[in-house]
């Protein structure tokens, strides 16, 4: 039984933590990207610009409502060819190339991360106290300086129960890029099932991993919360 | 920049009107606060007071009117506000105490009190600490500089906002109803603070309901009625010999 765990060429040990590294990558690499989607879309969504605002408001709309799949395939197919037709037009002599399913799992999960990002965004941003921003204008400072030094630092803490539930799922639905041929430990795990027949035991395992990760983050999670909060009276 | 006169009035407002769509709430109001003076505005609820105090620092703009501090000018016209400097300019030099306290609830104590002066006054953090220090000890706050603003009761909290206020040293501070919000028992040392700044020599300006801080510290006292300035001048005056039938009302209902 050990053995199916061992490293090399008999075990499928390294093959999953290859597998385990992957998913840590894309989930780490989804994050700030899908931040920063989710910061501009909640901007969009909350600015005086009404074109702006439907562009905000529309991506949140259009992106709720696509299963996460079917976005990673219009990623990973759209994004393909466009990028190749940019090539030619660039350069028509150049050959194509492949997109990476890496890149494609990037974009595409950090697309959906940032639309339900952006939602949780703009709520913490509503439940800021207006008198302590105008606390900050009365003694003069800057909109540039109320935004980063009292809002940001605020809108951190209410948005951070969001965002940790968000990060959550994000490291659950990194699975979904095993369809298109990115070595996940979802994939590793299917691979080794096939090879082994032994479906029960690599299975188990991987429930386990995901597990562990989402406890880990849990854990992680609950640290900075406490962080965030210092200070805060509790009811 | 136009001349000062030493005697002259280090804050002008000037025929100030404010409507919120449809409704004017402030009918020309003008007021001059020379060094030194303590000027208490009194009004009945939704007289305008609060707007008012807001247009002096532009939290709320006018609709017309102009504001003159330490001889930097804004006219507004149309809501459309002309000045010669920057607006945080003009408002780093009046310090403003609100009602609800409004410390930053992510930043302790003495964070609050050095954080306009190192990123407004532009002072080197030791600096700034000292000097906030300096002003946390005058509000009688020194044992609690590392605690946050949720840890504090009403009272203290409205103490580090005065703090807050002073360290930026203003030409003038505007409270608005600082001790509305207290329970009755915090109210006194909250008002110990502000009269002994105003025995210091600090120009305040100080919306409240407070008849015994108007009547014993305030240099000068306005009477607001629907928007409009109806009667003002010296407690004394004021109180003995009321001209309005408002404001003797007033007067009895408090
Ligand atoms: N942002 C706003 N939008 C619309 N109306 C407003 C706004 N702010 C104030 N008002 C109205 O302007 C009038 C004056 O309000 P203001 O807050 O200045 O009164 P106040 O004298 O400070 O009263 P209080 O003693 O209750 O604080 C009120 O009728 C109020 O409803
Ligand atoms: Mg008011």
């Amino acid at each position: 039984m050990l053995e199916l765990f061992s490293y090399g060429d008999t075990g499928w040990g390294d093959e999953i933590l290859m597998g385990l590294a992957t998913t840590m990558k894309l989930a780490v690499a989804t994050l700030p990207v899908g931040m920063i989607i989710g910061f501009l879309i909640a901007f969009a969504a909350m600015s005086g610009i009404r074109a702006v605002r439907y562009v905000g408001v529309g991506y949140t709309t259009i992106m709720r409502g696509l299963p996460e799949i079917l976005t990673l395939f219009v990623v990973y197919n759209g994004a393909g060819l466009l990028l190749n037709s940019l090539i030619k037009w660039w350069n028509p002599e150049a050959e194509g190339t492949d997109f990476s399913p890496f890149l494609a799992g990037v974009i595409a999960l950090a697309m959906v991360f940032g639309a339900f990002a952006a939602e949780v965004i703009r709520g913490a941003y509503n439940s800021l106290d207006k008198g302590q921003i105008e606390a900050a204008a009365a003694v003069g400072m800057t909109p540039q300086q109320t935004f980063w030094r009292i809002k940001l630092p605020q809108l951190w803490r209410f948005a951070l129960p969001g965002i940790g539930n968000l990060w959550i799922n994000m490291l659950k639905d990194t699975a979904l890029v095993s369809v298109i041929a990115l070595d996940d430990l979802m994939r590793m795990t299917k691979v080794a099932v096939g090879v082994t027949k032994q479906p029960f035991t690599f299975y188990l395992v991987a429930c386990l991993i995901y597990w562990v990760l989402c406890v880990l983050s849990e854990m992680i999670l609950s640290r900075m919360e406490r962080h965030a909060n210092r200070g805060v009276r509790r009811a | 920049m136009i001349p000062m006169d030493p005697s002259g009035p280090i804050l002008s407002a000037i025929d100030i009107r404010k409507s919120f769509g449809d409704v004017e709430v402030l009918k020309g109001i003008s007021l001059d606060a020379k060094k030194h003076d303590v000027i208490s505005i009194l009004g009945a609820s939704g007289s305008g007071k609060s707007t008012f105090l807001r247009c002096l620092n532009f939290l709320e703009t006018p609709t017309s009117g102009k504001v003159i501090i330490h001889g930097d000018e804004i006219n507004v016209q149309n809501g459309q506000p002309k000045m010669s400097v920057p607006i945080e300019d003009i408002r780093k030099r009046l310090g403003m105490v609100f009602q609800q306290f409004n410390l930053w609830t992510h930043r302790t104590v003495l964070e609050n009190v050095m954080e306009g002066l190192i990123h407004v006054r532009k002072k080197s953090r030791g600096e700034a600490r000292s000097i906030a220090e300096n002003y946390i000890e005058r509000v009688g706050l020194s044992q609690r500089v590392d605690a946050y603003p949720g840890h504090l009761s009403g009272g203290q909290q409205q103490r580090v906002a005065i703090a807050r206020a002073l360290a930026m040293e203003p030409d003038a501070i505007l409270f608005d109803e600082p001790t509305s919000a207290l329970d009755p028992e915090l109210v006194g040392e909250v008002l110990k603070v502000m009269q002994s700044l105003a025995e210091e020599g600090r120009t305040m300006i100080v919306v409240t309901h407070e008849m015994a801080f108007a009547r014993e510290v305030s240099s000068e006292v306005v009477f607001l009625h629907q928007g409009k300035v109806l009667e003002k001048g010296t407690p004394d005056e004021m109180f003995a010999t009321p001209k309005s039938e408002e404001f003797k009302r007033f007067i009895a209902s408090m």
